[in-house]
């Protein structure tokens, strides 16, 4: 209600809804719940945090086949007082693991359990190929700490993290930490999605979708994230090729981008897409991290909302909404003069991306 | 200690796709899925080739060695029955380096990238016979 609110929109205006796969609320029940009058698209995408920018693009590819003329774009979960991502399958129904095209036989069985586990191993493997350090995965922790310092809504806001804190907080799957992992949280975020025509006489200024896409590279690995330790590199996501549609449909590059609001369930997660949309070369994601590029100030101020890590953990649909209030001019982390901001959603198994400037 | 079993979660062994693999292991022999059109690895198994989209596929035989791709050490403890710290091992097969497999050690270990490591056959209570790891 709020984002139809802030649009100056009425629940009646909405004719489209997206949700993400993993979302317990169903379009049909939001809509009855909202009032809408009739819905005549509604979708869903995934899996999981794979969704936000891509959940955007159904609404714009919606909107431009003329299946609906205004899209609420939503995603509510929660992460902490219901269903835990960091939980392994306890129940006794789950002593058995796989099959059905999870494959998850192939490593659950071995305690590879949770995502946290499953980037740490690719955390570890840039270690080895790197050379990367503890205080360079810490850089981005506290960078995003920071941006949370200024943001009253985040879960973080009024705790500060300092390095030696970071370096003396417990692993752990190494050689990622407690603070190099996101929160859980309860919460939700929503935005609508219109043509440019309409939005004109809307509330708000207009925040244009300059380009949005999807990307699942070649070789694109079956099951829900663990085949990804199958990948020719695991250090080299599909948010390369990703970066590639992006920057091509955009017709711009990644000296363009004047802020980012990157996917970060987990520092490393961050430090594989600065490299992986160029805004450093392969290997130097910790380096430019440690060299306080992602400050305000900085190369690419980044996550400055403060992110999963410190804002909160809405599947990276905080991400776009902090990329909209970039180029609103509102955010707590305001970059002076923001025309081009980026967000991403997340690497494995084929990410998604958008890029937002001012309406022209 | 290293012939205590690690694997607690029984792997689902009778799926369509990956069955093979858990029934020559139960022979304690490992094999990986194959085409035998083109000769590519399928690592994860799939009906179909994903290079030259041939049905014909085997399961074949490969060595029980192979080296230390990337690892983890595992502090935080999400399972009562995976108990802390042990250490996950992503192994690449010497004759099919594409396949990678996963094993995991008990304790803290950060074997260097290439690492020699060998098959560990552990047989689970109900008889069930899973491939793990061990650091040669």
């Amino acid at each position: 209600m709020a984002a139809i609110e802030d649009a100056g929109l009425d629940p009646a205006d909405i004719d489209g809804i997206v949700r993400c796969d993993h979302d317990l609320v169903q379009h049909n029940a939001l809509a009855e719940t909202l009032g809408v009058r009739n819905l005549t698209y509604w979708g869903s995408t995934g899996p999981g945090g794979v969704a936000p920018c891509a959940m955007v693009g159904q609404a714009v590819a919606a909107i431009l086949s003329g299946l609906a003329t205004t899209v609420l774009v939503f995603r509510s979960l929660n992460g902490r007082s219901g269903r835990r991502f960091g939980l392994a399958p306890t129940a006794a129904s789950q002593s058995s693991v796989g099959g059905g095209m999870t494959y998850d036989e192939f490593f659950m069985p071995y305690g590879l359990l949770t995502a946290g586990q499953m980037f740490s191993l690719i955390a570890q493997r840039h270690v080895h190929e790197y050379g990367t350090t503890p205080e360079q995965f810490g850089a981005i922790a506290l960078a995003f700490r920071e941006m949370a310092n200024r943001n009253p809504r985040a879960q973080m806001y009024d705790r500060t993290l300092t390095m030696e804190q970071y370096l003396e907080s417990r692993i752990i799957a190494s050689p990622l930490r407690l603070y190099d992992f996101c929160l859980e949280t309860d919460g939700a975020a929503a935005l609508v999605v219109t043509s440019s025509d309409r939005a004109k006489d809307l509330r708000q200024a207009p925040v244009s979708i300059r380009a949005v896409c999807q990307s699942s590279g070649p070789n694109v690995q079956p099951g829900m994230q663990f085949g990804v330790m199958t990948r020719p590199s695991i250090t080299h996501l599909p948010s390369n090729e990703c970066a590639e549609v992006l920057y091509r449909t955009a017709g711009m590059g990644p000296a363009d981008i004047d802020v980012a609001q990157l996917y970060d369930c987990f520092s490393i997660t961050a430090l594989l897409q600065l490299e992986d949309y160029g805004f450093c070369k392969p290997g130097e994601g910790g380096p430019f991290a440690e060299a306080g590029e992602l400050a305000l100030g900085g190369a690419l101020p980044s996550n400055t909302s403060g992110g999963h890590m410190s804002e909160g953990y809405i599947h990276g649909m905080n991400h776009v909404l902090e990329g909209v209030r970039q180029i609103r001019g509102t955010s707590t982390s305001q970059v002076d003069n923001a025309e081009v901001s980026l967000v991403t959603s997340a690497p494995p198994p084929g990410p998604s991306a958008l890029i937002l400037t001012k309406a022209v | 200690m290293t012939e205590s079993n690690l694997v607690y979660l029984r792997p689902v062994t009778d799926d369509v796709d990956t069955g093979g693999f858990w029934a020559a292991a139960q022979q304690r022999t490992l094999v990986v899925q194959a085409c035998t059109n083109c000769g590519a690895v399928l690592h994860l198994p799939r009906p179909m080739c994903r290079v030259c989209h041939s049905f014909d596929l085997e399961w074949r035989e490969v060595a029980q060695h192979g080296t230390v791709y990337t690892s983890t050490i595992v502090e935080h403890q999400v399972h009562p029955n995976y108990p802390v710290p042990y250490t996950v091992l992503v192994i690449e097969l010497d004759d099919a380096p594409q396949a990678r497999l996963i094993g995991s050690i008990p304790g803290r270990m950060t074997p260097d990238a290439g690492t020699p490591a060998h098959v560990r056959w552990e047989t689970m209570p109900d008889g069930t016979i899973v491939p793990n790891w061990a650091l040669d």
